[in-house]
């Protein structure tokens, strides 16, 4: 069945089998930072945001996502220019396995996005769909704490600029 | 997720239009709006999906201190909106805010947590214990009371093209204090039990009293012997551990794997004496937050 659906910006065109998950057809066209996890959506390393929300793409039927606006991890940085987040979670040993940190990275995303200086209380309660069998979680919560703290200095600097 | 018969998903713009597409036997039709039940349900005989997304059922409005709330209004849009917040002591946030992880939060919908319970749904035991009105269009198109739409399974209830599309929350009595409690053994694991309580009161006169238990079978129950134990009575410590061992011997509980039957009893008494004591009789009970 072919849907069309906005990944990363880019308007796509793709056939979504009936039996397909969104993250099943992310991982197909290439955008593996999208893993595949529990499958039951639990543990949150298929995160994708849609429509500005983070969400389970093992929950959504694939052929249910046209017109959707999809972004993954592929579309913050590139290992030459990282995201904030990227380099934060690089810097506060947040990353171990690797295996949920797309996942973490786009949870913490949708919550600066909405949410510039989040509470520590608001950063768990965001990432509390997002497990992570490696570090714990306190490393995870400093990373996006530091990046909330760059990228508030980041805006900060440009809107200078502007002035 | 199994769906391999499908041969066409549709996306009605008006409710008129996805009644029509659902009302029509020979298309073998399902709604889906969050889709996330569909994970566990057995879709073979499923030929089409109906995409619910474009109806314009997405909206929280206060009415005559009440809510209504359309079908495909997401959980978490539940938890952000302010007129939830300040709706009867804040109970439909709270039981929404312990619906499943954020990332679930973001897909689940109010229509289908409320349509398609499991025993660990959230909102339900709410809706019952609010006396929520459960709007649905179809060839026959009602508004039907909580108390009856969970009478049975809220699916037997819908034929032929039935749709759920709002559901509102009656403005609460004056003088009232509502609470909802959810116990599990992490913030957002499944539940193994919740206790919702609505009650209006003067002092400690006790007016009127809704009192429903989810979690101890799939669909939401009252415990009337532990209401008719306190309705119009002077409350005392007494008469609340009265009538939460009422509470605890009346309702039915299905096996689960994570506990005994024992054990979920005794876990109402206890939830509902606490309640009890924090909203009728004004005590500081323990912190909560450990639930």
């Amino acid at each position: 069945m072919e849907i069309v659906l906005t990944i990363n910006g880019k308007k796509t065109r793709a056939e979504a089998g009936t039996s397909e998950t969104l993250l099943d057809l992310l991982r197909r066209l290439g955008y593996k930072s999208v893993k595949y996890g529990c499958g039951e959506g639990f543990c949150g390393a298929c995160t994708v945001i849609m429509d500005g929300r983070p969400v389970n793409s093992c929950l959504v039927p694939a052929v249910t996502a046209g017109g959707r606006e999809v972004i993954t991890v592929e579309h913050l940085g590139t290992p030459q220019k990282p995201h904030p987040l990227q380099e934060a979670f690089v810097e506060a040993g947040a990353v171990q396995c690797g295996f949920c940190t797309p996942g973490m990275i786009l949870s913490a995303k949708a919550l600066l996005d909405k949410k510039s200086n989040p509470s520590e209380e608001e950063i768990r309660e965001a990432l509390d769909g997002n497990l992570c069998r490696c570090t714990g979680y306190v490393q995870i919560v400093e990373a996006v704490q530091l990046a909330a703290k760059r990228m508030k200095e980041k805006k900060r600097k440009r809107e200078k600029k502007i002035k | 997720m199994k769906l391999p018969n499908i041969k066409k998903v549709s996306y009605p713009e008006s409710t008129a239009e996805a009644v029509a597409i659902l009302s029509d036997e020979k298309r073998n039709a399902v709604p889906l709006s969050g889709g996330v039940s569909f994970i566990f349900a057995s879709t073979a005989g499923v030929e089409e999906l109906v995409c619910l997304n474009r109806l314009p059922l997405r909206y929280i409005k206060k009415k005559n201190g009440g809510l209504l709330v359309g079908a495909t209004t997401l959980v978490s849009e539940l938890v952000e909106a302010g007129a939830v917040g300040s709706y009867a002591d804040g109970i439909l946030r709270e039981a929404a805010r312990r619906v499943g992880s954020t990332l679930n939060r973001n897909l689940i919908t109010v229509g289908g947590s409320l349509v398609q319970p499991f025993i660990w749904s959230d909102l339900p035991a709410v809706a019952l214990a609010m006396g929520a009105k459960i709007r649905i269009q179809g060839k026959k198109s009602r508004t039907i009371d909580a108390e009856k739409f969970y009478a049975r399974p809220p699916r037997q209830l819908l034929k032929g093209g039935d749709l759920v599309t709002e559901v509102l929350f009656p403005a609460p009595p004056p003088g009232s204090r509502a609470a909802y409690r959810k116990f599990a053994l992490t913030e957002n694991d499944f539940a193994i039990l919740k206790v919702a309580i609505l009650l209006s009161r003067r002092k400690r006169l006790c007016r009127e009293i809704t009192v429903a238990v989810g979690g101890a079978t799939v669909l939401p129950q009252r415990t009337p012997m532990a209401e008719a134990a306190l309705r119009g009575k002077q409350a005392s410590q007494v008469l609340v551990n009265e009538a939460s061992e009422l509470a605890a011997e009346e309702i039915k509980v299905s096996r689960d794997m994570r506990c005994s039957n024992d054990y979920k009893r005794e876990l109402c008494r206890v939830m509902v004496r606490a309640i009890l004591e924090e909203i009728l009789l004004d005590q500081k009970v323990a912190e909560w937050k450990l639930f």
